[in-house]
């Protein structure tokens, strides 16, 4: 995950960005309904958690190496144990979240271990491929989302009403801090930027922050063009970002929801094989093995994402708010303070 | 001195005697009945003209060097130093010639038409190039047609290619490397490339390659390209084949690397990016706006050749939601009678597809036309009638199919992903041929040739390369700076030697 990064590999800060990003706008499509957050506080919380995002950030852009830090000794290994959980738990998340809306959505008699181990598999074999495959094939999916989403908009802005906005029945009673939470929790793809940093070819402050502002702006537009076209549907809906389709008109198709299926189930299988790229790398550091052993990582990986995929619920709790500022601050500003304590014990 | 045999004379020394040498020659060969020996006396000195029967040109041996052979007067000197002296540097006779010093350089340029002159008492001898075998006129290529482009394709003889190439490009940047490869064919290939354009390390690299060869016999450029491709396990490749001089000549420019082979027409080039799969010769001579049409049918086309069954079958049998009211119903009204599955009922028509363009291409010119009324009318017009295949669906896999040529490149890939994306379609729907299109989109995303992503300029972006890819603007912008395929985002040309890493 260094420059010596057992997989090799090198990327661009922009291909860093849309590989954030597009796992980002994953967890966006699936993101769940919450009839208690109006549409105001829901913008708001994004910006919010943006903002904190940008200040938990702020350990991680001073180090240089991040990961290196993570030595041999028994708490190098304690801290890849639990990165490596981390990220086996979101990459699960992202199997169990694409399965959800495969059977909520279009086959309500689908075999949850069938479809997870389908997934899983297909990670697997992504991951295999590589960082660069992954970043190239992530900065053309999320131009693929941006035209579709746009087309969506366009198609179903003659439904608009703005009138949610303005909705003063609305009572404002705390919701803020709740849907914050939220959606931190539902951030934990900031916590692959420390090993982003190892693959990419530049600093990571510039792509992390310019990844938490376009995330930012796109979020608040996705949620308005939601507020606005799907209004309180959304509020009763299983997936509100999918509520788009329902009311695009088009002259092709019937109804466009399968189009956003497809949509999702790459960026899934694009987020879910990143997160098992950098777990296997996490694996390969545990276990000090390098070469062709490390094509054993990758079943490893995938089969250890399975059973999180079958323990449902665990793994959203092993990826929520708590895990990601442990993992994305405060280790990080450990190994900070423990490296600025040693140049000065130097000196 | 080891004496050399038929398996074991490469590096071998030539005798100084002319029957040691003559009896190695047959021993090597088997005394092969194409191989001619012409003993003569020059100049009071035993000499031998060997060649191969078929390789040589009788009017030109005769004209360039047996007469002036006969015409040799170096007076009273008869020593076979003195002759060799004059034949090397006092004597033209060809204007390819060269001089063998062992058995193994011997057999091969008699073997490629050279005219050997042994003489006695010299343990060396000259060769002259009198090549006069059978070829093939140069002839538009098949499978690279265009419109407005030049009509000439490459030829079996890779010097004719050289030629080809040459009176295209007349820089002196342009080089030309040429190596025997092969343990027993011993094929002559070409390495070219433009000299200010291309790496020297990745010059290097793709000749080691190439030397690095074990095969027996080389006798296409299919038996060359895997050793040239790093995508090992994708269905498509960095690595691609060319009839046409011209667009050869076009790639050189862009700092790719292209290999000439003896023996067949298709020339290697390499890096090759997904995108130029698009890019055809008629394109720079269309009006800018036509050639970018054209370009977004082929992308249209290539989505179609792949998806189009797939989704149809998808979307028919789990998502029929997606189909507008009145089309549904004639969809529905066309397969209720159908006595299969849909999925089951595309793979047939697939498949019968597959058969029948097999056989027009095995079959003689003469019977094709009744493979294609066999196949067209009588199986598909049959199988509509009698109910067991729907007229949607066989719309949908004729246009699949049809759009699939409109690529020819991609032809193999695109058929194998076609049956698959029907056979995941039809068992998981939308999902599966979604879960396809990553896979595929993550593998051809992960190839690199010669350091450069294959999906350069998409990803990672170039804005100035765009200019050549979605649509093609005109000269006068294209000539402001050259589309160096090395100054690509992302690309590691030669840089660090990646080519061979991977």
């Amino acid at each position: 995950m260094n420059s010596n990064s057992i997989f090799g590999g090198r990327i661009s800060g922009a291909q860093t960005v849309s590989l954030l990003l597009l796992c980002s706008m994953f967890r966006l499509m699936t993101m769940p309904p919450d009839e208690n957050v109006g549409f105001k506080v829901q913008l708001a919380a994004a910006a919010v958690s943006a903002l904190i995002q940008a200040i938990i950030a702020i350990p991680l852009v001073m180090l240089t190496c991040p990961e290196s830090g993570l030595k041999r000794g028994f708490w190098g290994i304690f801290c890849r144990i639990l990165y490596c959980i981390f990220f086996l738990a979101i990459a699960a998340n992202v199997i169990l979240e694409s399965f959800g809306f495969l059977e909520k959505q279009f086959y309500r008699n689908a075999g949850k271990v069938g479809v997870c181990i389908t997934l899983a598999v297909l990670c697997g074999y992504c991951a295999y491929l590589g960082i660069e495959g992954l970043a190239r094939s992530s900065a053309v999916m999320l131009t693929v989302f941006f035209i579709v989403t746009i087309a969506l908009i366009l198609l179903s802005v003659g439904r608009s009403d703005l009138s949610v906005f303005m909705d003063r029945s609305f009572v404002y009673t705390g919701q803020l801090p709740k849907a914050v939470y939220k959606d931190l929790s539902r951030s934990g793809e900031i916590v692959a930027a420390i090993f982003l940093a190892g693959y990419s070819k530049e600093n990571i402050r510039k792509p992390l922050y310019t990844f938490i502002a376009v995330k930012l702006i796109v979020t608040c537009g996705i949620i308005f063009a939601v507020g606005a076209i799907a209004g309180r549907f959304a509020y009763i809906a299983d997936f509100p970002f999918m509520s788009l389709s329902d009311f695009a008109d088009n002259v092709l198709f019937g109804r466009t929801d399968a189009v956003f299926m497809a949509i999702l189930i790459i960026s899934g299988i694009i987020s879910a094989a990143f997160y098992l790229l950098i777990a296997s790398e996490l694996i390969c550091g545990i276990f000090d093995v390098k070469d062709k052993k490390v094509l054993l990582s990758f079943p490893a990986a995938a089969v250890v994402c399975l059973l999180l995929t079958i323990a449902d619920g665990y793994a959203g709790i092993l990826c929520s708010f708590v895990p990601i500022l442990l993992l994305f601050t405060v280790i990080p500003l450990i190994i900070l303070l423990l490296r600025r304590r040693k140049k000065e014990v130097s000196r | 001195m080891t004496k050399p045999d038929m398996l074991d004379f490469k590096g071998v020394p030539l005798e100084k005697s002319l029957e040691k040498n003559l009896e190695n020659i047959r021993r090597i060969t088997g005394k092969s009945s194409d191989l001619l020996e012409n003993p003569i006396e020059i100049n009071g000195v035993k000499c031998c003209l060997v060649c191969y029967e078929g390789m040589i040109s009788t009017s030109t041996i005769t004209e360039l060097i047996l007469h002036p052979l006969m015409d040799i007067d170096i007076g009273q000197n008869h020593a076979p130093e003195a002759l060799l002296h004059h034949v090397k540097n006092h004597m033209l006779m060809t204007i390819d010639r060269g001089f063998s010093e062992d058995y193994g350089d011997l057999i091969r340029r008699a073997m490629s038409g050279f005219a050997i002159l042994l003489i006695d008492g010299i343990a060396e001898a000259c060769a002259f190039g009198v090549q006069g075998y059978a070829v093939r006129g140069i002839d538009e290529p098949n499978g690279e047609g265009n419109v407005k482009g030049a009509h000439e394709g490459f030829v079996e003889v890779v010097r004719t290619n050289m030629s080809l190439v040459r009176r295209r490009m007349k820089s002196p940047l342009l080089r030309f490397d040429l190596f025997p490869i092969s343990e027993h064919s011993n094929t002559d290939v070409i390495v070219c490339y433009m000299a200010d354009r291309v790496p020297g390390k990745t010059v290097e690299s793709i000749k080691k390659r190439l030397k690095s060869i074990k095969l027996e016999t080389i006798l296409g450029s299919g038996y060359v390209e895997p050793f040239l491709d790093n995508s090992k396990l994708s269905l498509f490749s960095g690595v691609s084949v060319t009839e046409r001089p011209d667009a050869f000549c076009g790639k050189l420019l862009e700092g790719r690397v292209g290999i000439l082979i003896d023996g067949t027409p298709y020339a290697i080039i390499v890096p090759y990016l997904f995108i130029e799969n698009f890019q055809t010769m008629d394109d720079y001579n269309m009006r800018p706006y036509y050639a970018a049409f054209i370009r977004i049918i082929k992308f249209a086309a290539f989505l179609l050749a792949v998806f189009l069954p797939g989704i149809y079958v998808a979307a028919a049998t789990f998502h029929p939601e997606m189909f507008r009211y009145g089309l549904m119903l004639k969809l529905a009204e066309a397969e209720k009678d159908a006595p299969l599955p849909l999925m089951a009922e595309a793979i047939i028509v697939l498949l019968i597809y597959e058969v029948v363009r097999e056989a027009g291409l095995r079959l003689p010119k003469n019977v094709g036309g009744a493979v294609s009324i066999v196949g067209g009318l009588i199986i598909g017009d049959a199988a509509v009638s009698g109910g067991l295949i729907s007229n949607p669906l066989l719309v949908a896999v004729a246009l699949a199919v049809t759009a699939s040529f409109v690529v020819p490149n991609l032809n193999q890939p695109v058929t194998l992903l076609r049956f698959i994306c029907v056979i995941v379609g039809g068992f998981w729907g939308f999902f599966g041929v979604s879960a396809l299109a990553a896979v595929v989109l993550v593998n051809i995303c992960s190839i690199e040739s010669c350091g450069i992503p294959v999906t350069a300029p998409l990803s990672p972006f170039t804005l100035k390369a765009m200019r050549d890819v979605f649509v093609r603007l005109g000269f006068r912008t294209l000539e402001k700076g050259h589309a160096d395929i090395g100054n690509m985002t992302g690309a590691n040309y030669g840089r660090n030697g990646r080519f061979d890493e991977q």
